[in-house]
């Protein structure tokens, strides 16, 4: 389990770098896919049966393979899209991630000493906090989906391990509402390039009134 | 099985109508008015069988899970007034409606036996979340309805601006059930009237559900939407609106006078009678002002309202004071006034209505000598016209009597010098509107229906077909009735309070009232028995020579008179005008034009505009507030997603930081 | 019931004599104002000969009316009739079918009809007659309904009979003057008496009730003019019975009421039209005062 820990902070940390568009779904792909192991680890070590394997099954399913595979379809559409950054603003969200790391550790010390998993709580409190930054500082919109995700990776992870196994609607639930909001992005973003020849979301600003 | 309960399956069924198959949509008309008719007969007959034979238990009782509906009296007195209007008034739509053929006219009917649908059931909820449910779908359905002639730019406004004001109204009648249901054991109304609410939140509550139900029946500072949304709408409808939708808010007030809150407090009654009094001065002066027949109309039902509401607050201000058995007579004159404002302003939309039909205008400029035209709807809009303006022999002066009397009882029994200043205020506000609604009604009937006729339109006017004629003959005749023999209606009112009442108000001779001293009565059938006894010996003494009238032309210094010398609508209230010059603030430009002839004066052009006096010192002034503070809240909301999702983050860090430090 | 048919017809008779002595008043009224003016004028009873003599002259009317036309001076001398037959005094104050409310919007409908047809023969002076009458209608309602109120606050009851002045108590009081001179400037207006009105004229700067009646001629003018020669009887009588703080005879105080009339409307000029506002608003601050002073 540590190792998989050790791994995921590893590749969210690559992918605050990241702005090559395909590269990033490559990271997310593989973090979503540590997720998957995480739960197959957590569900075979709390519960047996197809309970147990079912939420590592979907993420492995809709997490790794098709919303990845839907951006990387979209992405292999976009020509000389790429994320133009200064280094800085790698450098910031690099920093900032570091700083969560940090600071979910303190949390973690702070609100529930001693805990199991306080290392998949900082983790997980990391993953949700450089989702944000991602979609916070980046401009492209495959980037702030792949930052949704990384959110939801998050989130998904903690309640895992906090809930030890959360009820099965649940979590159906919870993979309906990413797919469908995945699709709607995806939907959305080859709908605004063919409008602004362009994924920049800060050319939306003009929309305003 | 409850005549309630059926009626509101065939409303039901009514609504179904809308499905019709698109090439028999006559068909479709004439069966969902056919359903609407049948149905508030059965609703007019139960009540009104409930009413005149009061027992001991509900009029209709029914729970379904934690909806419930249950009716007292109270309920039954406006049902019998939702019954007759609907029975009249989808009469009055099988003719009238037939203009909207191809016009999505299955839609309107459907609709039209939703809102009575709905209509029905609001009063007749036995819980909050039912009462508010249908009050919504009654508010939907009603702007659908206005909204009906969507295809012109003024209808779309109108109804979007009553859209907006009545889900205003609907979100502080929604705090005011809630503050009430917290306190008590659930939301059905019989729990809800043990509830425990106190002191500021009393106040609190009785403030949300007065805002509430006075912006629906179109109280002074909240009836902006009114005046657009009648005219807007078709007549039928407006008729109905005006008729029974502005009673049911009455309804909906009282519930939570004599149920919820309570009526022990000074300041709530006080609020009420002066709002009241407010709305009926200043209704009817901008119903003077107006050239639109329908504006007038809305106008006039502000003004109808406020009398209402003013003698509704006498009866709370007589039932703080502890006089429990004489505040019957503010509220039987609440509700008789109701009831007859009911009849009348349908009679006079519905008139309206078909004068419209039958010249394509509403302004009363373009009319005249529409008497000769269409006698009948002459006959009968006179008759409103009399109501309105609280004439006797017509219902209209019985409810304004009543009025009257409870507020001379309020000054005679609590006989305190403030009592007596606030009913000297009352009278001067109540004698002003009795003269300004004459002079108003006066106004519209004598330009659109007497003299000569100002424009060519008049000329292919034509009377109306028979079911517009019936369904306005029947409420001229309800009002002719109910105004020679008014007992009966007083008596069913009176019987909906017959736990605090203690006096008999009518009688085989008229109606008699006791509590402002010695007896005064208003017997109606004697007066009228009289003025037709001598109306004959005059007739017959005007009569009496073969050739009793010659007919020639006005002597006009040598010319012919030309219709263009009559006074014109906005002439004949020029003095009002100029009286209320401070309240009316009238906006006048004139224009001159070019000179056309060499031996001729100029052509002056002259616009009248009369801003409501709400609209441009309350209405304005916040809506400016509303767009500089979201201009502020602008820079806030930079358009850029990433900016939002940064907020969020900002939230939450925010949160995990305070989540660590406490 | 025996009783009621009683009543009803002592209210009759009492109309009728009302409606005899009506003229009467009137040719007082003149007599006055001419002698005050060192005439001559006319014999007291020369309104009877030119009611008789409207009588007898052909009824001509505009081809535009409508029956409303012919309506309008039945229904208003009807209300006057009725009016009263209403007023407390001779022979009248056990019952009536209607109270002080009621007297009020019977004479109401009077008006309703007659602006009515005012607006009916289609020409400018009669839409402008009535014009001014709503106006007029609009600031005299709520002084009447002040005077009404005063009364019956003070002998709790809104039947005029109940209202009549009581000489047993204190009635020259300060309330009692101060609604009497109210009642008597509110009298005038309603009228159409000259401070508000001149009856005599027939110029458009003044004329308010004679511009509705200019459309009018024989048979109907007779009932629209004793139908007002029969409202100011019974405006005085009310005067008399019910404001009027003097113990004297009733007749007495008619006829009193009469001279102060016509001394009034000697001294005083026409006012402009605009100025009545300020002159009933001084009606409505005296009654004000008297209610406070009560």
């Amino acid at each position: 389990m540590e190792y998989l820990v050790v791994f995921l902070v590893l590749v969210v940390f690559l992918q605050t770098r990241i702005t090559n568009l395909k590269r990033a779904v490559v990271c997310l792909a593989g973090q979503s896919f540590i997720i998957a192991i995480a739960c197959f680890f957590l569900g075979l070590s709390n519960g047996e049966g197809i309970h147990a394997l079912l939420p590592g099954i979907l993420t492995l399913l809709v997490k790794v393979l098709f919303i990845p595979g839907a951006i990387y379809h979209l992405v292999g559409k976009l020509k000389n899209e790429r994320e133009i950054l200064s280094a800085s603003n790698v450098n910031y969200s690099t920093m900032a991630a570091a700083f969560f790391l940090v600071w979910g550790y303190f949390i973690v010390e702070k609100l529930m000493p001693g805990s199991v998993g306080r290392d998949i709580i900082a983790a997980s409190i990391l993953m949700i906090m450089t989702g944000l930054a991602l979609m916070v500082l980046r401009k492209r919109a495959i980037i702030q989906i792949v930052g949704l995700i990384t959110l939801e990776n998050g989130i998904y992870l903690l309640g895992l391990l906090m809930t030890e196994g959360l009820p099965l609607v649940v979590e159906l639930g919870v993979f309906l509402d990413v797919l469908i909001a995945v699709v709607v992005l995806v939907i959305l973003t080859s709908r605004m390039r063919l409008s602004f020849m362009t994924t920049d979301t800060s050319v939306m600003k003009k929309l305003k009134g | 099985m409850d005549f309630i309960v059926i009626s509101l399956l065939i409303y039901l069924l009514g609504t179904v109508t809308i499905v019709w198959p698109k090439n028999a949509e006559l068909i479709a008309h004439y069966l969902g008015m056919l359903c609407a008719v049948v149905a508030s007969g059965m609703v007019t007959y139960a009540s009104a069988a409930y009413l005149l034979n009061p027992v001991d238990e509900w009029l209709v009782e029914g729970v379904w899970g934690s909806y419930s509906i249950q009716a007292d009296a109270w309920s039954a007195a406006f049902l019998l007034l939702t019954g007759v209007a609907g029975v009249i008034i989808s009469i009055y739509a099988m003719g009238y409606g037939k203009t909207y053929l191809g016009n999505r006219i299955r839609l309107l009917g459907g609709l039209w036996n939703l809102f009575l649908l709905s209509m029905v059931t609001v009063l007749i909820a036995g819980d909050a979340f039912t009462f508010i449910v249908f009050w919504e779908i009654m508010a939907l359905v009603s702007f659908l309805l206005v909204n009906h002639e969507a295809d012109k730019k003024k209808t779309v406004s109108a109804s979007y601006q009553y859209m907006v004001m009545t889900h205003i109204g609907t979100a502080a009648i929604m705090v005011a059930f809630y503050m009430v249901g917290s306190c008590s054991e659930s939301f059905s109304f019989t729990d809800m009237s043990g509830n425990t609410l106190s002191g500021y939140m009393k106040d609190i509550a009785f403030i949300c559900a007065f805002l509430g139900f006075a912006l629906k029946s179109g109280l002074m500072p909240l009836h902006i939407w009114l005046p657009n949304a009648h005219p807007a709408a078709p007549s039928h409808v407006s008729a109905m609106m005006s008729g029974v939708m502005l009673k049911v808010a009455l309804y909906g007030f009282g519930r939570f006078a004599f149920q919820f809150i309570g009526m022990d407090i000074f300041w709530h009654g006080f609020v009420v009678m002066v709002v009241g009094l407010i709305s009926a001065f200043l209704g009817i002066l901008y119903a003077s002002m107006e050239t639109d027949m329908k504006r007038i109309l809305a106008y006039s039902s502000v003004e109808n309202m406020g009398i209402i509401f003013s003698a509704f607050g006498c009866g709370m201000l007589l039932y703080s004071m502890q006089l429990t058995s004489v505040s019957v007579i503010a509220f039987t004159a609440a509700l008789v006034h109701a009831c007859s404002h009911s009849l009348m302003k349908g009679l006079m939309f519905m008139s309206a209505g078909a004068v419209k039909h039958a010249l394509g205008s509403k302004n009363i400029e373009l009319m005249g000598g529409l008497a000769k035209k269409m006698p009948y709807t002459a006959l009968f809009t006179l008759i409103g016209s009399m109501s309105l303006a609280s004439l006797p022999f017509t219902s209209g002066l019985v409810g304004e009597w009543l009025t009257l009397q409870s507020f001379i009882t309020l000054a005679q029994q609590a006989g305190t010098p403030e009592m007596r200043l606030l009913v000297v205020f009352a009278f001067i506000m109540l004698g002003l509107t009795g003269a300004t609604a004459l002079g108003c009604f006066v106004r519209m009937y004598g330009v659109a229906f007497l003299g000569r006729a100002r424009t060519g339109i008049v000329k292919k006017a034509h009377e109306v077909s028979g079911f517009m004629l019936f369904g306005m003959g029947l409420e001229a005749v309800l009002i002719v009735v109910i105004g020679v023999m008014p007992d009966i209606l007083v008596n069913m009112m009176q019987g909906v309070f017959s736990r605090f009442s203690v006096v008999s108000m009518g009688t085989p001779m008229g109606i008699i009232w006791g509590g402002s001293g010695q007896y005064a009565i208003y017997s109606p059938g004697i007066i009228f028995g009289i003025f037709v006894i001598f109306s004959i010996f005059m007739v017959a003494a005007l009569y009496r020579s073969s050739n009793f009238v010659y007919k020639d032309v006005t002597w006009n210094c040598g010319t012919e008179p030309t219709s263009r010398q009559q006074y014109s609508a906005t002439g004949f209230s020029k003095p009002l005008r100029r009286t209320f010059e401070k309240i009316l603030s009238p906006k006048r430009r004139m224009t001159y034009l070019r000179k056309e002839h060499a031996y001729f004066g100029r052509k002056l052009q002259y616009n009248l505009e009369i801003p409501d006096l709400f609209n441009d010192k309350l209405y304005k002034p916040v809506q400016q507030m509303m767009i500089n503070s979201s201009s502020a809240f602008h820079k806030i909301q930079e358009g850029s997603v990433s900016i939002y999702i940064g907020y969020t983050m900002i939230a939450m860090i925010f949160v995990l930081i305070w989540g660590v430090l406490l | 019931m025996e009783n009621l048919i009683a009543n009803i017809g002592l209210n009759l008779i009492q109309g009728l004599v009302l409606l005899i002595f009506s003229p009467l008043i009137m040719g007082i009224i003149n007599k006055v104002k001419a002698r005050l003016q060192k005439r001559m004028g006319a014999s007291i009873f020369q309104e009877y000969f030119d009611l008789f003599k409207w009588w007898r002259k052909p009824t001509i009317i505009t081809p535009y009316t409508t029956s409303i036309f012919i309506l309008a001076p039945v229904v208003y001398f009807m209300t006057s009739l009725y009016a009263a037959t209403m007023v407390p005094g001779f022979l009248t104050g056990q019952f009536s079918a209607g109270d002080a409310f009621i007297f009020v919007y019977i004479l109401a409908l009077g008006r309703f009809f007659m602006t009515l047809s005012s607006m009916d023969a289609a020409t400018s002076f009669g839409g402008m007659g009535g014009s001014r009458e709503i106006y007029v209608s609009v600031l005299v309602e709520p002084a009447i309904m002040l005077a009404i109120l005063i009364n019956s606050l003070r002998y709790h009851s809104t039947t005029l009979s109940g209202m009549i002045i009581d000489y047993d108590g204190a009635y020259f009081t300060i309330s009692a003057v101060l609604t009497c001179i109210a009642f008597f400037l509110v009298m005038l207006a309603e009228n159409s008496r000259l401070p508000v009105d001149n009856p005599d004229t027939h110029l458009e700067l003044t004329m308010i009730h004679e511009g509705m009646t200019l459309e009018y001629s024989g048979k109907l003018l007779t009932l629209i003019h004793l139908g007002s020669y029969l409202k100011i009887i019974v405006f005085l009588t009310l005067f008399g019975a019910l404001y009027f703080p003097i113990n004297i005879p009733l007749w007495l105080k008619i006829l009193l009421g009469a001279v102060i009339i016509g001394i009034v409307e000697t001294l005083n000029n026409k006012m402009r039209l605009f100025k009545v506002r300020v002159y009933l608003g001084a009606a409505i601050v005296f009654l004000l005062l008297a209610i406070v002073a009560e």
